[in-house]
């Protein structure tokens, strides 16, 4: 199972994509992941979270997970997403960075 | 009976506990009954950033906050208006930016803060862990501390405070949404204003002024000199990490994806180089003719959706108006357009 999370916007607009294969993580850590995907019950969740009216600079996410016969992306303005979304995507942007 | 604030519920609870805490007899009374208020409409929140928040005194009124990494707004109060300076350098630098925004609208904009009549400035230092990031939430400012690898904190550029206050007055103004060309208008007059208030503050001439965008918020680990460059947009940075600046500086490059809300950082590079051709053109300093111009646009001329030829049309009507009909500023705005071509 495969996660990519493309982040945009920001006041630097610099646009970021952060990738990780869940197979092959070590068995905690995938076990990590696996529990914020189901809390942020993320295969259920409509394509966009955005907020009615915006706010100015915050970070636009486009997270993907796919494998295991599923696959769904969503787009999601920051300052509208569940905290449980928002751990899954601060999980994925440390993870990818080491 | 207490007369309550002309607009009492849409206030913010923590300005309300503030003058609760420290506001005059009266002041404090109508604070509590407007407290007891807004926990009837608790769950409307929203409404706060459509409103006007009226000022008790219409001054310049500065509040920072800290979070400590944390996110929940507003934090705790470090700093009001007046008060000494403290050892924390993000409270300071927040604080005294704030003020050499508010002291430029003021000055060069007559305009009394981002609504006009007054309104509190509040500001968030120490937001989120490693927050790469500054935003503006519909009713305050909020700065991260940067990562450190990439950015550094957010309140060093008093182009980025800038900016980020204009993002206020653009929503108390034309009210431009926040996607595709309108909000690529929207972060246009952010960065516009943002480098305007560094040039009044610098007193640099057009020709003198580097028209760069957060100018020292990379770390040296960066292969780049600023975010944005108004003058040569595309141009500010190219890293193995963090890629290259993707901003046109012309409508052939416009970014037509998703991303970004349809691009907003990204095609605001073409309204910010015609600001820029507009500015060198005129000559003198670009705050008073180009910026009024400008000034004058988004606060008479556009509406919600506007689009870059709207701008356009506004800016070179204003410029004829103010200045003359053909008129050297008026044609200097109208090649700027034609330039990135709108």
């Amino acid at each position: 199972m495969r996660i990519t999370l493309k982040r945009s916007g920001g006041f630097g607009g610099i646009r970021t994509t952060a990738s990780l294969d869940i197979s092959k993580l070590a068995p905690d850590t995938s076990a990590e992941i696996r529990r914020l995907i189901d809390g942020a019950n993320f295969f259920n969740l409509p394509k966009t979270i955005h907020a009615e009216r915006p706010q100015p600079d915050r970070f636009h996410y486009e997270l993907t997970i796919e494998g295991e016969g599923q696959s769904h992306t969503v787009s999601i303005g920051e300052e509208a997403a569940s905290s449980a979304l928002k751990s899954l995507i601060a999980w994925v942007q440390r993870n990818s960075k080491a | 009976m207490l007369k309550p604030f002309p607009i009492c519920q849409i206030i913010p609870p923590h300005i309300l506990n503030n003058i609760v805490e420290r506001g005059k007899k009266e002041q404090r009374a109508r604070a509590m009954q407007s407290l007891t208020l807004s926990a009837r409409i608790r769950g409307q929140r929203d409404i706060t950033s459509l409103l006007p928040i009226h000022a008790v005194a219409g001054t310049k009124r500065r509040t920072i906050y800290n979070t400590h990494r944390s996110e929940t707004l507003p934090g705790t109060r470090v700093r009001g208006e007046g008060g000494k300076p403290v050892k924390n350098r993000a409270v300071n630098e927040a604080y005294d930016y704030c003020g050499d925004v508010y002291d430029f609208y003021k000055a060069v904009c007559e305009r009394n803060s981002v609504d006009d009549q007054g309104l509190r400035l509040d500001s968030t230092v120490h937001y989120g862990e490693d927050y790469d990031n500054a935003f503006w939430n519909g009713s305050q400012m909020v700065y991260g501390d940067g990562d450190g690898e990439i950015f550094q904190r957010f309140t060093k550029c008093i182009d980025v405070i800038g900016h980020e206050l204009t993002h206020g007055v653009t929503q108390f103004e034309a009210g431009l949404t926040y996607s595709g060309q309108p909000g690529a208008l929207n972060e246009s007059f952010s960065d516009v204003f943002g480098s305007l208030v560094k040039q009044w503050k610098l007193k640099q001439p057009a020709n003198k002024a580097d028209w760069l965008i957060g100018k020292g918020l990379f770390t040296s680990k960066v292969k780049g000199v600023a975010l944005r460059s108004m003058k040569d947009p595309g141009t500010a940075y190219n890293d193995p990490v963090i890629g290259k600046d993707p901003q046109p500086a012309h409508m052939k490059d416009y970014y037509k994806g998703n991303e970004d809300h349809g691009g907003v950082h990204i095609n605001s590079g073409i309204p910010n180089r015609a600001f820029y051709l507009a500015a060198t053109a005129i000559g003198g300093n670009a705050w008073e003719k180009t910026g009024k111009i400008w000034y004058i646009t988004l606060r008479d001329r556009l509406r919600p959706t506007s689009t870059f030829k709207d701008a356009a049309n506004g800016t070179i009507s204003v410029a004829g108006q103010l200045y003359g009909l053909g008129g050297i500023e008026e044609k200097a705005v109208k090649n700027a357009w034609t330039q990135v071509g709108v």
